[in-house]
């Protein structure tokens, strides 16, 4: 008897979120390498960019008016007020920030306490005279906005409060020799995506063909692909293909020549005849290989016209005369419309409706979504265009590969929602400065 | 043969596909492997330039086979292969063959082409020099109109002179170019107007929930796009107590900010998947039905 190792399939998930995490702890390993007075505040800086006025209105900072020495005064009462503790019940602790300025004298250019990075150069009015209340201003801003909040009380009674705004030094990346850097950083993100997704994929592929059924929603456009190859075999018309008009480097055109052998399979059995003419000449060799292979597979290599796969220009809008020219001739009873499209999105389909076709499209440009559900009779949106060539041939291995997206979907939906909730909290007032504020700065700085 | 067909693609795009994931994520320490990334796009753009070779080919192929046979329609093929061959010539001849130019000789007198080389006019050269760069340059001057003052010479760049023959080749194939194709070209896009026209018509009939929502949306957001969307808006702020915020415009940004904007975000992020996963079916060699056959 033989033993046959066999991996353990059912932890691949555990794998992938497994190297999710040690992604996510080495890239907040690296962002903590960084001293701790430059990482504060980077993103809660754009999220709380507005500003609290005197009254507890919220200002946006370019409203503010900069202070003038007619104003300084009532600014100092301002200040005065705040620092005698109703700062502390009229405004959020984490929003305020402690701005030193010496009363009665030049005020403060407003434009040295709202933008970050003056701030930090010149963190006190530059014309100050008082060099030591420039030096703890420069520490105040260097401190974190919790520590922050807990000095609020301690500030001497002259200590203004002149600006509530979080002004902090922007967060620098990791200081890392970039010559020794032989992984891209900025891009750990987006390899932990994809191997998540290769994981998941990886694990329902073997699952599917290991015979667990796979359920895949329905399609109406696809269902209906078939009844559309039948209306035109009954009606004595032709079929016609479209598979956009990009060329073969761009994955929605070889999803598009990728149903079209479904589609030629069809046509081969029912003996229709299949017109696509094509907008690049690559597509148009790529595409007559595969109608003449669905020929073949159906036995039907006689019925197969190449000429009828031909190409017709790289023009956009001349492409779009010679199909209109086509559609009028021939009158195909079926049009399909897969793969990118622009502009002609409309001009094709509406002709297509005008010689009373039945209309299938499908496109991952959000742009042109819109027209094809307006004129086309059934519509595959986005994903549904690369789901369509397993939903056609139920392979396993592709049927497992829409389960593992899937999966990754409900991911992506998952942070979404935990990040919407952590970014609302801290926005709060009881939120701002605790640890929902710092959870979701690193929240959007690792989405980043 | 099928070594050729099926297995050899499979092992390119398997090698290319990894080189490029690998190129995608390399840092700055690996320099020749990152310049990858853009020299590979420059590669395809070669490849793709041989296709249009194949394109050129097969289009005359069949066309030609069209008015041999006769077939339906065989005139249209005529007026195709007329034109291409025409448009081909001509874009030959007027292009720049520096191996043929004459020599530029000071006095004569040639016509220059504008710019966007759509029009010229006869000038006389009165000296020639080399720019900054090093191409040569002529100085012409454009003949004198009577009662008017001798126009000042001009700099331009050597190649923009052309002798007589050259100088109506190059009128002709810019009446055909600018003239007939781009014209025919505008009106096949400005029938997109009517064909919008046609198609909201058909899709805003309420037939369901969804599209009158659908007309809803579209017809605030129309009303918000032109000018008598304010007027409206100020009547409906007569309105007690949710007159003031029936503001057209504002809903209309609302629209489009908050739902249309979170619809197509939806779209885009199951599209980015698709295209994350298809790329890595086609690398890993699960879909290969693009090469013909099964899946």
């Amino acid at each position: 008897m033989s033993v046959v190792w066999r991996p353990p399939r059912k932890l691949l998930p555990i794998l992938a979120l497994f190297l999710c995490l040690v992604s996510t702890m080495v890239l907040v390993a690296q962002q903590d390498e960084v001293p701790a007075a430059t990482v504060t505040q980077s993103e809660m800086t754009e999220i709380t960019e507005e500003v609290i006025g005197d009254d507890g209105e919220t200002v946006a900072p370019d409203e503010v008016p900069p202070s003038t020495p007619e104003t300084a005064a009532v600014d100092e009462q301002a200040g005065e007020s705040l620092s005698s503790g109703e700062a502390a019940t009229t405004e959020p602790a984490a929003q305020t920030l402690p701005e030193i300025s010496e009363p009665a004298t030049e005020p403060v250019p407003f434009a040295a306490q709202v933008e970050p990075s003056e701030t930090t150069n010149a963190p006190a009015a530059p014309d100050a005279p008082d060099a030591g209340a420039a030096a703890v201003a420069a520490d105040e801003v260097n401190k974190s906005v919790s520590e922050t909040a807990g000095d609020e009380s301690d500030k001497p009674a002259d200590t203004a409060v002149a600006v509530a705004t979080p002004v902090a030094e922007p967060a620098k990346e990791p200081v890392v020799d970039a010559g020794q850097q032989y992984f891209d950083m900025k891009r750990a993100n987006v390899l932990v995506v994809i191997l998540t997704l290769m994981a998941f994929v990886s694990y329902y592929t073997f699952h599917a063909q290991r015979g667990k059924e796979l359920f895949i929603r329905r399609i109406s456009g696809l269902s209906a692909l078939e009844d559309a190859v039948g209306r035109a075999t009954e009606m004595g018309r032709g079929v016609l293909y479209i598979p956009g008009i990009m060329d073969m480097d761009d994955i929605q055109t070889i999803a598009g020549v990728t149903i079209m052998g479904h589609v030629a399979k069809k046509t081969a059995e029912y003996d229709t005849p299949l017109f696509a003419p094509m907008t690049r000449s690559f597509v148009m060799s790529v595409a007559q290989e595969i109608v003449k292979q669905s020929y073949l597979e159906k036995g039907r290599p006689d019925a197969y016209r190449p000429d009828r796969i031909n190409y017709l220009t790289d023009d956009q809008f001349g492409y779009v005369a010679g199909v209109g020219g086509i559609m009028m001739r021939e009158k195909p009873a079926a049009c399909f419309y897969l793969g990118t499209f622009y502009a002609e999105s409309l001009i094709l389909a509406e002709t297509g409706n005008a010689v009373g076709a039945i209309q299938i499209a499908g496109t991952a440009e959000p742009s042109q979504i819109p027209f094809f559900v307006a004129a086309c009779d059934y519509t595959l949106i986005g994903e549904e265009l690369f789901a369509a060539s397993a939903y056609l041939s139920k392979n396993p291995k592709e049927v497992g590969s829409l389960k593992g997206q899937d999966i990754i979907k409900l991911l992506i939906i998952l942070v979404m929602i935990v990040g919407t909730v952590l970014v609302t909290i801290a926005q709060t007032e009881y939120g701002a400065g605790t640890v929902f504020a710092t959870l979701a700065e690193n929240f959007m700085r690792l989405l980043k | 043969m099928l070594f050729i067909k099926r297995t050899l693609p499979l092992i390119i795009t398997f090698f290319t596909g990894i080189i490029m994931i690998i190129a995608f994520f390399s840092g700055p320490a690996l320099p020749s492997v990152k310049a990858l990334e853009d020299t590979f796009p420059k590669w395809i753009q070669v490849i793709m330039s041989f296709t249009m070779l194949l394109g050129a080919f097969s289009l005359l192929r069949i066309n030609l086979n069209k008015i041999s046979r006769k077939v339906d329609g065989w005139g249209y093929s005529l007026a195709l292969v007329i034109g291409f061959l025409t448009m081909a010539i001509l874009g030959f001849l007027s292009g720049s063959w520096p191996m043929f130019d004459r020599d530029i000789k000071v006095g004569e007198k040639y016509y220059l082409l504008a710019e966007n080389s759509m029009s010229d006019r006869l000038v006389t050269v009165v000296g020639s020099s080399v720019d900054e760069e090093g191409n040569p340059v002529v100085d012409v001057t454009a003949d004198p109109i009577p009662g008017q003052p001798v126009p000042a010479p001009e700099r331009a760049p050597v190649y923009r002179l052309k002798g007589t023959f050259m100088a109506w080749i190059n009128s002709v194939q810019q009446v055909l170019f600018q003239g007939v194709f781009k014209a025919a070209q505008a009106t096949m896009f400005s029938l997109l107007a009517f064909f919008v026209a046609s198609a909201s018509f058909r899709a805003f009939r309420v037939k369901s929930k969804e599209a009158g929502l659908l007309m809803g949306a579209a017809f605030i957001v129309m009303l918000g796009n032109v000018p008598i969307g304010n007027l409206v808006s100020r009547l409906l702020s007569y309105i007690p107590l949710i007159g003031p915020y029936l503001d057209i415009a504002m809903i209309k940004e609302w629209i489009l900010a908050y739902p249309s904007s979170a619809a197509q975000s939806a779209i885009l992020v199951g599209a980015m998947l698709g295209y994350i996963s298809a790329s890595m079916k086609i690398i890993f060699g699960v879909e290969r039905s693009h090469l013909g056959g099964e899946g």
